[in-house]
């Protein structure tokens, strides 16, 4: 079962009808019969076994954790060895925390990773023209392994750190660890999010739902009018990029980045508008990506539930730990106290991109396309600070100038879509081959066959032109009204919803024809149906 | 120390940290109005501030704090 099956839509009325019937009264028991019923059926029992397993380890760790917490008003015997002797107290807590989180990961790594050494090798023997061949080891991961694995970890360090107390009803843990909204491709939440709402019943609230509709729908455009029939070109040329070139693959990486937003994001509008309707508001995931002025604002409207997760679990931690600080006073000593002082953090980068690479897979071809390159690009940024400074300084350019800041978007745009031709691509050879290819100055696509032979006709080339004009209008209207900040996060529980900031203030009317507008583009130019297989969303695979 | 205080010495620390002698931060003031102010710099800034007043945030407090306010409201708490 996908996202965007029949089935899936039928479940989703069924859940949401059920869920406001009897008063209320049944809401968390609807959300977990209906979260561990999709998991059955888009992974199997299987899946649901092993996130349940997850959820019960994390469950049972935090309330170790929290039994293992000084009790207020008892004074600490101190280096006692008794019960109640708070470093004893503090050793089991981070004890459990410490195996709760490694089961995590080792579930992560056994289903993800397994291939990585053979992978490592193959990608090695190919750049250097040598043969490897290995056996795959087939061992089907868990439905959204990747995304669950990453909230429950959370979740636990959460605990550990006291920002948080332990759950102690596992219905509403349940919800949060397998909720069919957030378990196949994100966002990765945290538990506050869903569990804020789990504490009180929510009510039936027409306004909402009808905003919950209009933003499904809205994912529902982007995923099967826009990013499938980029799809067709960019499957097209990948399929065989060794008998296109130039334009042609220029074109292609253009598509191909277009389509992992349209595919993606579509994904998030969906989920996002399904959990409004259920008066949940999940984390939001993108904003406006391409409207960065640098690769590092990109990662910040880019996925941003996964960024922050590994900004505020992983990279700040370690940076904050005696290594790196003393890196960082070995720095200052070394470059300057301005550059010095980038040593530590250059080096975190590294290792957070490295990570955040693998994470999306043992292939290099994602640790280099979503990981070294953009840890290459930052670095750069870092040490070439200076001399941009002393750039502007010297042409008196103004950093505001409209068409600088839309050359330096056209730059992102141009880098990151590098980082995609990686991402897409089958091997690392076939990524260097592409951009070999992009060189040869062929301008083929230009030419009167050269676009109509790539598999599509010209009025749905005319639908794929009007539908990105339409996603460029929406996206400009919601960046009048976003929040990026570069520190701390935004509470987006806080902010009007996807349909108030697009209608503001027209109400349930407006939100309703709005929705069944896009439904009905959705319905006649939508790339769906009997006939059709629309591919899976890019990240489920993940 | 009261809060006028604390502002005076923040004050000197995020000039420092930020090159910029004319920097002046108040409640409001988030990462977002003090250019440089990134995810990057924020650990450095947060080190800086712990030596100037002799403090420890915790990691939750790091993560969470999102404007200066808070910044100080948390150094107020501590000291």
């Amino acid at each position: 079962m996908t996202y965007t099956s029949y089935g899936f839509a039928f479940l989703t009325a069924a859940a949401l009808i059920l869920f406001y019937a009897c008063g209320g009264r049944f809401q968390k028991q609807v959300l977990l019969i209906t979260s561990a019923v999709f998991i059955v059926l888009a992974g199997g029992i299987y899946s649901l076994f092993f996130i349940l397993l997850s959820a019960g380890i994390s469950f049972l760790g935090a309330l170790f954790m929290e039994k293992a917490e000084q009790p207020k008003g008892i004074e600490p015997a101190k280096g006692t060895g008794h019960a109640g002797d708070p470093e004893l107290l503090w050793k089991k807590r981070k004890t459990v925390f410490v195996l709760a989180v490694c089961m995590q990961l080792l579930m992560l790594a056994v289903f993800k990773y397994l291939n990585f050494p053979n992978y490592t090798k193959l990608a090695f023997a190919e750049l250097t023209g040598r043969e490897f061949a290995f056996e795959e080891i087939a061992l089907t991961a868990p439905l959204g392994i990747s995304f669950y694995a990453l909230m429950q970890i959370s979740y636990l360090t959460d605990v550990y750190w006291n920002s948080r107390t332990a759950e102690h009803s596992f219905l509403r843990y349940g919800i949060f660890s397998a909720l069919f909204l957030h378990i196949v491709q994100g966002p990765v939440d945290r538990y506050g999010t869903v569990s804020n709402r789990l504490s009180e019943r929510i009510p039936l609230d027409l306004t909402r739902i009808s905003a919950g509709l209009f933003r499904l729908s809205w994912g529902l455009f982007k995923k099967l009018v826009i990013s499938e029939r980029l799809a067709v070109f960019v499957n097209t040329i990948y399929g065989d990029t060794l008998s296109y070139s130039g334009s042609y693959l220029v074109f292609a990486a253009i598509c191909y980045a277009l389509q992992l937003y349209t595919d993606f994001s579509g994904c998030m509008d969906l989920v996002l508008g399904i959990g409004e309707m259920f008066g949940l508001r999940l984390s939001e995931n993108f904003k406006q990506p391409f409207f960065s002025r640098s690769d590092a604002e990109f990662w910040r409207r880019w996925h941003v539930s996964l960024g922050n997760w590994f900004r505020d679990y992983l990279m700040y931690p370690m940076l904050r730990t005696k290594t790196f600080r003393n890196l960082g006073n070995f720095g200052k000593r070394v470059f300057g106290k301005k550059q010095g002082k980038k040593l530590p953090v250059c080096l975190s980068l590294l290792i957070v991109w490295s990570l955040l690479g693998l994470w999306h897979g043992g292939m290099w071809t994602f640790i280099i396309g979503s990981g070294l390159l953009h840890c290459m690009y930052m670095i750069l940024a870092q040490i070439f600070e200076p001399a941009f400074d002393g750039f502007y300084r010297v042409t008196g350019l103004n950093r505001e100038n409209p068409v600088w800041k839309a050359f330096q978007m056209l730059r992102t745009f141009v880098l990151v879509s590098i980082g995609f031709v990686f991402f897409r691509s089958d091997s690392l050879t076939m990524a260097f081959d592409i951009f070999r290819g992009m060189g040869s100055g062929d301008m083929g696509l230009f030419g009167g066959e050269g676009f109509l032979s790539l598999g599509m006709s010209v009025p749905d080339a005319i639908v794929l032109v009007l539908g990105l004009l339409l996603l460029f209008v929406i996206s400009w209207k919601l960046e009048k009204t976003e929040m990026v900040t570069t520190v701390g996060g935004t509470d987006d529980a806080k902010m009007p919803c996807f349909a108030e900031r697009l209608l503001s203030g027209r109400g349930t009317k407006a939100y309703l024809t709005a929705a069944l507008l896009l439904l009905f583009c959705v319905l006649i130019f939508g790339f769906y149906g009997q006939g059709y297989d629309a591919s899976a969303f890019i990240y489920s695979q993940f | 120390m009261n809060r006028a205080e604390v502002y005076e010495k923040l004050n000197e620390v995020f000039r420092e940290e930020f090159d910029d002698e004319t920097l002046t931060v108040e409640d409001a003031t988030t990462a977002s109005d003090v250019d440089g102010w990134d995810s990057l710099e924020h650990i450095d800034l947060i080190a800086a501030v712990e030596d100037a007043f002799s403090v420890h945030f915790t990691m939750p407090e790091v993560t969470k704090m999102k404007n200066v306010g808070e910044m100080v409201d948390l150094i107020l708490q501590k000291l």
